[in-house]
Formats: C-alpha cells, sequence, structure tokens
C-alpha cells in the first residue's frame, strides 16, 4: 500500500497507509481504531478499492484486476460466522465450489488445517480453514486474537500473513503471539 | 421459499370461483411481490459473512450477479408452480392455458432480478429501484391480453438490462463496514 486512503461521503475513513510485506513475511499493522482495521484488511484483500493511493497484491491492482488479487489473497474476516451450515464439511464444499476447487479433496484438506488449529474457536477457525483451502499467497486477517497467533503462524506455513488490529497494543501482542512459533 | 410457495398455493385457492384472467393478473402480481421479497430477503445484511465471503471469492461480478439472481428466480418460479398446480386442480388443468403460466413466471423473475439492484443501493436510490420493479410488474400485467409477445419481449428486456445492472453495481459495490 503507497499512500491508500478510503473515503465515503466526503469523509475519510482510512488516513493514507504505507505497508510493504514481501513473501511469507508477517506483519501485524496497527490501525487507528476497529472500522479502519476492517476496511485496510478488505483493502488488503482485494474486496475494497482505495480511494486514493496504490494498492498492489502481488503485480496486481486490485481496482484493475480484482479476480487475480482474490486468487492470491484469503481474507478472514472478524466477525463470527452464523450457523448457516449444517456441518463444516458443507461449509468446505461451498467454499470450494466459490473458489472452483475440487470439493473432496479441499474437504480433507480443510480437516488437517483444522486439526492444527485446535483450540481455536470454530467461529474463527472455520473461515480460516475455509480461506486456506485455496492455498493464498496471502492471508489477511482482520482484528485476529492474540491467543490464537501461534496456531495461526503454525498452519499457514509459507503463505505470508496480513493482520490488521485496532491499536498498538492488540499489533504488539499478536506480533508477539506469532513469534513464539516464528 | 416453501412458506412462500405455501401462501401461492392459498391464494390460489382463495382465487378458486375466479376465470382465467383473474388468476393470471394474481400469479404476475403475487410472483413479483414474493420475487421483491427474496431478493431483499436474501440480500440486505441479513448474512453479511455469507455475502462477505462471495465478495472475497475469485470470480467476476458478473458470475456473482447471475448466481445470486438465480436463489429469487428459484423461488418465483417454485411459488409460482404452487399457485398454477392448484389452479389446474381447483378449475380443471383442460382450462389453463400455457402462455399465462410461463408470462407470470417471467414477470415475477424480471421484477426479482431488478429488485436485486436495490439490495446494492441505500436511501432514495434503493426505494427508487423497488418501485421500478413494481412499475414493471404493473406494465407486464396491462401488456398481458392486448399484446402477449410483447409482454414476454418487455420481461425479457426489462430482466437483461435490470441483470447487467446489478452485475455492474457489485463490481462497484464496497462492503466497508459503517
Amino acid at each position: 500500500m503507497r499512500g491508500a486512503t478510503f473515503r465515503r461521503g466526503g469523509e475519510e475513513l482510512v488516513t493514507a497507509q504505507n505497508v510493504e510485506l514481501d513473501e511469507g513475511d508477517r506483519l501485524a499493522h496497527a490501525c487507528s481504531g476497529n472500522r479502519a482495521a476492517a476496511i485496510i484488511a478488505m483493502m488488503a484483500a482485494g474486496l475494497v478499492r482505495a480511494s486514493g493511493g496504490a494498492v498492489y497484491i502481488g503485480a496486481f491492482d486490485p481496482r484493475i484486476q480484482p479476480v487475480h488479487v482474490k486468487r492470491l489473497a484469503g481474507y478472514v474476516p472478524h466477525e463470527t460466522l452464523p450457523n448457516e451450515f449444517p456441518s463444516f464439511e458443507q461449509y468446505i464444499e461451498y467454499r470450494a465450489a466459490l473458489w472452483q476447487l475440487p470439493q473432496a479433496e479441499s474437504v480433507v484438506r480443510a480437516r488437517h488445517i483444522l486439526a492444527g488449529l485446535d483450540g481455536i474457536h470454530e467461529s474463527f477457525a472455520y473461515p480460516l480453514a475455509g480461506a486456506l483451502i485455496a492455498q493464498p499467497r496471502l492471508l489477511v486477517l482482520d482484528r485476529p486474537q492474540a491467543v490464537y497467533g501461534p496456531q495461526i503462524t503454525g498452519v499457514s506455513k509459507t503463505c505470508a500473513i496480513f493482520s490488521t488490529h485496532g491499536s498498538e497494543a492488540e499489533a504488539a501482542r499478536f506480533q508477539d503471539a506469532c513469534a513464539v512459533r516464528v | 421459499m416453501l412458506y412462500v410457495a405455501a401462501a401461492a398455493a392459498l391464494f390460489a385457492a382463495l382465487q378458486m370461483h375466479s376465470d382465467l384472467g383473474a388468476h393470471a393478473l394474481g400469479a404476475a402480481l403475487f410472483g413479483s411481490l414474493a420475487g421483491i421479497y427474496f431478493a431483499l430477503a436474501q440480500r440486505g445484511g441479513r448474512m453479511r459473512e455469507l455475502e462477505l465471503c462471495e465478495q472475497s471469492a475469485p470470480l467476476y461480478a458478473r458470475e456473482v450477479a447471475r448466481a445470486i439472481a438465480s436463489v429469487p428466480i428459484l423461488g418465483v418460479v417454485i411459488s409460482l408452480a404452487g399457485y398454477w398446480i392448484v389452479t389446474g386442480i381447483s378449475s380443471g388443468p383442460t382450462d389453463l392455458v400455457a402462455a399465462p403460466v410461463f408470462l407470470s413466471m417471467a414477470c415475477a423473475c424480471a421484477v426479482s432480478i431488478v429488485a436485486l439492484c436495490a439490495t446494492v443501493r441505500t436511501g432514495f436510490w434503493q426505494a427508487v429501484y423497488i418501485v421500478l420493479a413494481a412499475v414493471i410488474a404493473a406494465t407486464v400485467v396491462m401488456l398481458e391480453y392486448p399484446q402477449l409477445p410483447a409482454a414476454f419481449l418487455f420481461c425479457g428486456i426489462a430482466g437483461f438490462i435490470a441483470l447487467r445492472q446489478f452485475g455492474e453495481a457489485l463490481a462497484r459495490w464496497d462492503p466497508a463496514p459503517f
């Protein structure tokens, strides 16, 4: 992100952000608040386009090639997942269909990922496993809890991790927690 | 979806003694109302996580638009199938004509897609698209008897333009929280 901003209705919700993340790197990014953290995470995953400045994921600009960006990035929202799906397998099959992945293979991979997320509440573990089945090169986490840091770094392997946090303290806690296994 | 189909069947049963013209009018208007309900219920922030999941998938907006549109379309087709089956049973299948059956479905599908355009807008423009959906239903009903092919053509054109509009709106849509 180079000077990336986000405006809505004349109000600047995200001030200029300058962030650089190399392949396989990990960064806990402190934001000015929870709303800014949510928007910056969406900008990094290609869901929201920056109003000003530039955002490049790999070599792709989300404003021009959003589909290419979404193939590279896996996004895990902060909000808990509602029980729309009767089982984990059905949730993974739904995601596999969206990502055009083989369903049976994705379920097996997701179960393997879920086994590595032992101790994480399913409302965070399921979307995380769902995001990782597509084997993204960048994992974008919107305000993850610091206690989940070791498990997240364990399952993400060589994937770059970009997490946004509502404050400096939360970002530092997550960074420290991830460093346990790094 | 099943509740709406059951309501459609009940509505058809209440119209038991009406003629085919009244059935055609009732089916088109009830199907349109059901289509607007399906469209607004499907997307309106109630399933934000699922919407975010769809938005983060590597799909072009037009593909997402087609997939989203298929849900209310399926809903209205099932509902109107329930309506016409009950009508067929109550008034006798020999009295039924294919044209009003298919036209009511075409009308409800076009109205559903126009109503979907309202879900990616807020305030005044959301209201405009809902009113537009209702106007399309009224126009199809007015066109139905004098000019049946024109009514079908109108549904096709309205549905096609609305689907393109919905795809373009989805491509520009920011799911940023406020």
